[in-house]
């Protein structure tokens, strides 16, 4: 490697950094140093090998090229002639540092941007999830009965609704409810009672609300075929209980908001970020909810010796009902595909020729009693949890005839359903031998 | 290009200073960014140097738009790196006695004690959460338990403030000595803790004495080289500029307060909202000449050694920078709003509560134009508030017997490897 060379002396100014005084001072270049000497009464004053000069940040002040040995505290050089500039930094181009851009900003900021997107996978994909199942986990259903009621009481509306819903608790109707709930529990390992409310609504749709109540809309009784389906849907509840769905929630939303929007500041971070992130994180937490939830309905069924293949059909006549509404939503919508899960489901479950639950007389007694209200009323406009902001939702008629035709919309039911912490609710709906053909609007569906 | 134009202009921005060796006085020209001492014999004159600010308005334009982009292009990322690089372009502006002040941090450091804080932060932010959820249970008691956190959280912000400000001088050189602060940051808060109390309990009348204690503190704890600053000042001497805009402040106060009232069924009071508003705006006209005068009385009252410090800075100086980028900033936003409005209308009109393509068009142009937006705002506020504000300051001082800091000496003092940590948290470490 060549030595650029320059024996001249030029004019500089130099301190060196034990006092503040700048000394006029002439430089040269021998032997691989830069020898700075006084101007005026030619004193050596320092030797900087070429080797140890690092460059100070220039100002953009011209023809001049500011040098020190060392970061922080020292000497500090400059040199005023241009000619000897340019060879030092045709020498070593890294001698001279911009304020506002060159090449090393360019790589700090591909280096960044790079380390921003790894971290940012990293964080959603993986410890975000992790993090809050743990952290569930540690939480009692206690607490977590108490976390529910804190946070629904701050704005939701489905507290509303579950305040003065049915307890549904007859004299007939108990033991059959029992019949159904209670070996799902024991399977699931929930260790405290569940309490189920009805509430009146024709949508065939079932919450659990964290700590262990489960929600049924009269309307998911109305279209159930048998009591096989229903404990299916109860035991996919149990399910999100069981697998505490909705703390896990609460968690990632925390931290999703605590860290992430902390880290990334408010610039892209807070404006497009957590927006469009928070939206396909809990999109996604949600359609890996539904899985887990299905799974251990699976096996909680197999457990409590239910059979398991009604849940399928159940999701099945929803596919059917969706059509080609599901296409295409993938990784927008909370929940899978009904065809996905249901297919997941018998392939889990081969055909067992299990006992019905409940028998035809039971299933008659609960709906006659738990849906007493349904049909040929108007149904308000759902809560604003469950809805993607269309108020006009269908109303059910018996007649079984669409209210309106709408086009089909793969997105229609992904707005609005960031429902924060509390429970999971689901969507079913039955097609009933003709007799009654909802039509699921904007919902969001999956049982 | 505007580089250098102080050089071009030849301005004498200071006399007297260096020449330790001859100990003649000289002459010093801001030429190419450094000093040029042309040596001139005779009799020795009161050594005044005037800090002077380079103009560089293009460069930092073409600094900020980069930093914006790179910020959005790294999800935001790029913040620490982006605050390190103005910093350096700001104080590499200020020359004094011919030299630059050179800044030294780098955005690394700034990140890493950011999540360092973030850390901190997170763990007692867990404990209260749960313990809210614990032992207040049925949710009754969460608004008094969100308070209690945020009064956690207020001793936080003196002690941000003051490790923020520790780290920037650390990483402050001028003639390749370097700044420091010692001191306590817990001392520090409990200054500012104790007079937040005694203001509050006089109704905001004691703002100048809490000011002076804690410039006193801050003050006095700075360091260049092995020579300490000192501050002499008194909030007594603060009190008659402080009058009026604490007697707008409290009238404004009053009237809002009694409009309120009144709303709530109170007796109805003429003309007090009107009043309260009045007020308001005289208030901020006089509390930004309260703070100028603040700041020329902090400049006459530091020392450092023998150095002396005087400011000429004046009200309408400031004024004029702060509310054209206030009407700026609004006339944007207004301007944004109005677009959104537009938008939203036609967009609605047509599809309504259908996600659809013209949805999506909308939502994607919102994002798009606050981010138009937030650009224009932060370029604004740099150009007319920091470069501007700076600038002024600069320019302002004046600095006596700077030749006596040829006494001083390096101090190799320990420095803080992470950056401003708590600061960064609360996004407060600006500049």
């Amino acid at each position: 490697m060549t030595i650029w060379s320059h024996e001249d002396p030029v004019p500089g100014i130099f301190n060196d950094g034990a006092f503040p005084v700048d000394r006029p001072v002439l430089v040269r270049q021998t032997m691989g140093e830069l020898v700075i000497e006084d101007k005026s009464t030619g004193e050596l004053l320092a030797r900087w090998p070429l080797g140890t000069l690092r460059p100070v940040p220039d100002a953009g002040y011209p023809n001049t090229l500011r040098l020190r040995q060392r970061e922080g505290e020292g000497g500090r050089l400059a040199i005023l002639d241009r000619a000897f500039n340019e060879g030092l930094t045709e020498w070593w181009p890294g001698l001279r540092r911009r304020l506002v851009f060159d090449r090393s900003v360019l790589r700090t900021a591909s280096r960044v941007s790079l380390a921003a997107f790894l971290g940012l996978g990293l964080f959603f994909l993986a410890l975000l999830p992790v993090l809050g199942q743990m952290a569930a986990y540690l939480v009692s259903p206690r607490l977590e009965r108490q976390a529910a009621h804190v946070f629904l009481r701050h704005g939701d509306p489905l507290l509303e609704r579950i305040e003065v819903a049915r307890t549904c608790d007859t004299q007939i109707v108990s033991p059959i409810l029992d019949k159904l709930i209670e070996p799902l529990r024991v399977a699931s390992g929930w260790p405290e009672s569940i309490r189920i409310r009805v509430i009146d609504d024709a949508l065939p749709n079932a919450a659990s609300i964290p700590g262990g109540k489960i929600v049924i809309f009269d309307g998911l009784l109305e279209f159930a075929r048998n009591g096989d389906e229903v404990a299916g849907i109860l035991a996919h509840e149990i399910g999100h209980l069981a697998e505490r769905h909705g703390m896990r929630n609460l968690f990632v939303t925390s931290l999703n908001f605590f860290g992430f929007d902390q880290l990334l500041g408010n610039f892209s971070g807070q404006l497009v970020v957590h927006p469009v992130g928070g939206l396909l994180l809990t999109r996604r937490e949600g359609r890996h909810a539904e899985y887990e939830a299905d799974r251990s309905a699976i096996r909680m069924l197999n457990k409590a010796g239910f059979p398991v293949r009604p849940l399928a059909d159940f999701l099945d006549r929803i596919a059917y009902l969706q059509g080609e509404r599901e296409v295409a939503r993938g990784w927008l919508s909370t929940h899978p595909l009904s065809q996905t899960r249901s297919r997941m489901i018998r392939d889990a479950a081969p055909e067992d020729g299990r006992p019905p639950v409940l028998t035809a007389a039971e299933f008659s007694q609960l709906r006659a009693v738990c849906a007493t209200q349904m049909p040929e009323r108007t149904v308000p406009p759902p809560a604003a949890t469950f809805n993607d902001g269309n108020n006009e939702r269908p109303h059910y008629q018996k007649n079984g005839a669409r209210p309106q035709e709408r086009a089909p919309d793969p997105d229609a039911a992904d707005e609005g359903e960031d429902r924060g912490e509390e429970g999971q609710a689901d969507v079913t709906a039955p097609e009933d031998q003709g007799r009654k053909k909802p039509d699921l609007g904007e919902w969001d569906t999956g049982g | 290009m505007l580089s250098g134009t102080a050089g071009k202009h030849g301005d004498p921005v200071g006399r007297g200073g260096p020449g330790k060796p001859s100990g003649r006085k000289c002459t010093i020209r801001v030429e190419s960014g450094v000093a040029i001492s042309s040596t001139r014999g005779g009799k020795a004159q009161d050594a005044v140097t005037r800090p002077a600010f380079r103009k560089g308005l293009w460069r930092l334009t073409v600094l900020v738009l980069l930093n914006s982009l790179f910020e959005f292009l790294s999800l935001g990322l790029y913040r620490f790196w982006a605050r390190s690089r103005l910093r350096r372009f700001y104080w590499n502006h200020a020359v004094i006695d011919g030299a630059p002040l050179e800044y030294d941090g780098r955005g690394i450091e700034l990140l890493s004690g950011f999540l360092r804080t973030l850390a901190l932060l997170l763990i007692p932010g867990g404990v209260v959460f749960v313990a809210a959820i614990a032992l207040v249970g049925r949710g009754a008691l969460v608004g008094p338990a969100d308070f209690a956190f945020m009064l956690v959280l207020l001793p936080l912000i003196p002690m941000a403030l003051y490790t923020a400000r520790g780290y920037r001088l650390s990483r402050t050189y001028w003639r390749g000595i370097g700044f420091y602060q010692d001191g306590s940051a817990w001392r520090y808060t409990l200054i500012w803790m104790a007079w937040l109390m005694v203001c509050l309990l006089t109704i905001g009348l004691a703002v100048p004495w809490r000011n002076v204690a804690a410039q006193r503190y801050r003050v006095g704890h700075t360091i260049y080289g092995d020579m300490r600053f000192g501050f002499t000042g008194r909030g007594s001497g603060l009190i008659a500029a402080w009058i009026v805009p604490w007697l707008c402040g409290a009238g404004a106060a009053g009237f809002a307060a009694a409009a309120v009232l009144s709303e709530g069924g109170g007796r109805f009071t003429p003309g007090a909202p009107e009043w309260a508003l009045g007020l308001a705006l005289a208030f901020a006209v006089f509390f930004i000449r309260y703070r100028t005068v603040e700041f020329r009385y902090f400049a006459r009252h530091t020392q450092l050694g023998p150095l002396r410090f005087r400011s000429r800075l004046r009200s309408p100086a400031v004024v004029t920078l702060i509310l054209p980028h206030l009407a700026v900033a609004m006339g944007l936003i207004a301007l944004n709003v109005a677009l959104m409005v537009q938008l939203a209308q036609t967009v609605l009109k047509t599809q309504p509560a259908v996600m659809t393509a013209d949805m999506v068009l909308f939502l994607g142009l919102l994002l798009l134009s606050i981010l138009v937006l937030t650009i224009l705002v932060t370029l604004s506020y740099n150009l007319l508030v920091r470069y501007g504000l700076l600038r002024a300051v600069c320019r302002s001082l004046e600095i006596e017997n700077l030749h006596a800091l040829a006494d001083a000496a390096p101090a190799h003092a320990p420095r803080p490897r992470r950056g401003e940590g708590f600061a960064e948290a609360f996004d407060m470490g600006a500049l």
